[in-house]
């Protein structure tokens, strides 16, 4: 089931994570990084989930688990901005 | 070891700027870096080589990883917060690093020492 920001996040893959497929094919809980999403391409998308919701991943977020999907990413942004 | 396509960091530079270099690499990197896409693109690698190196799986910031020069191709490692605490746990010394540059990719091959 898509969560409360799957159109905007899928957006922002779409545009800095450099996935070896569609990301319109992609189920929430795909695994990013094997659908070709690299270390540095994860910063990336990062920095514009920060610009597109208007956050700041904090350290203790900067970790792999947290952008290794749609659904993963989806939990992080609900939590550092409930409202968006 | 990792590899990181030199466009990529360009494009980076070009489209987040500063927010980009603030959040990736600290004030001694860039230093020494300038604003070569080549040269900070070694840099990622090393860190991420690293990361690699210590099995993480917990959460840690990238400037808790500095890579400083030491000779051509050779990078010495200072670690901080996170990356320090974690290095103890896993028992590692020190790490050396070295990096090379080809076919528009940057790579880093990170090796532990025990403490």
């Amino acid at each position: 089931m898509a969560g409360t920001h799957d159109t905007q996040i899928r957006a922002v893959l779409r545009d800095h994570a450099r996935l070896r497929v569609d990301v319109g094919t992609l189920g929430t809980d795909a695994d990013l990084f094997a659908a070709g999403m690299s270390s540095h391409a994860s910063v990336n998308v990062m920095l514009a989930l920060e610009d597109t919701f208007d956050i700041e991943f904090p350290d203790a977020m900067l970790k792999r688990s947290v952008f290794e999907s749609i659904a993963a990413i989806d939990a992080a942004v609900s939590e550092l901005a409930p409202a968006a | 070891m990792d590899l990181v396509e030199i466009d990529e960091v360009r494009d980076s530079i070009k489209t987040f700027g500063e927010k980009y270099l603030e959040r990736v690499f600290t004030s001694a990197e860039r230093n020494e870096c300038g604003a070569s896409p080549a040269r900070l693109a070694e840099r990622f690698a090393a860190k991420e080589a690293i990361l690699k190196a210590l099995h993480v799986d917990q959460p840690v910031p990238l400037r808790a990883i500095e890579t400083r020069a030491a000779g051509p191709g050779l990078l010495t490692v200072h670690l901080t917060g996170e990356a320090a605490a974690l290095a103890c746990l896993r028992g590692v010394g020190s790490i050396g690093v070295s990096v090379s540059r080809g076919r528009g990719r940057a790579a880093a091959l990170a090796a532990t020492r025990a403490a």
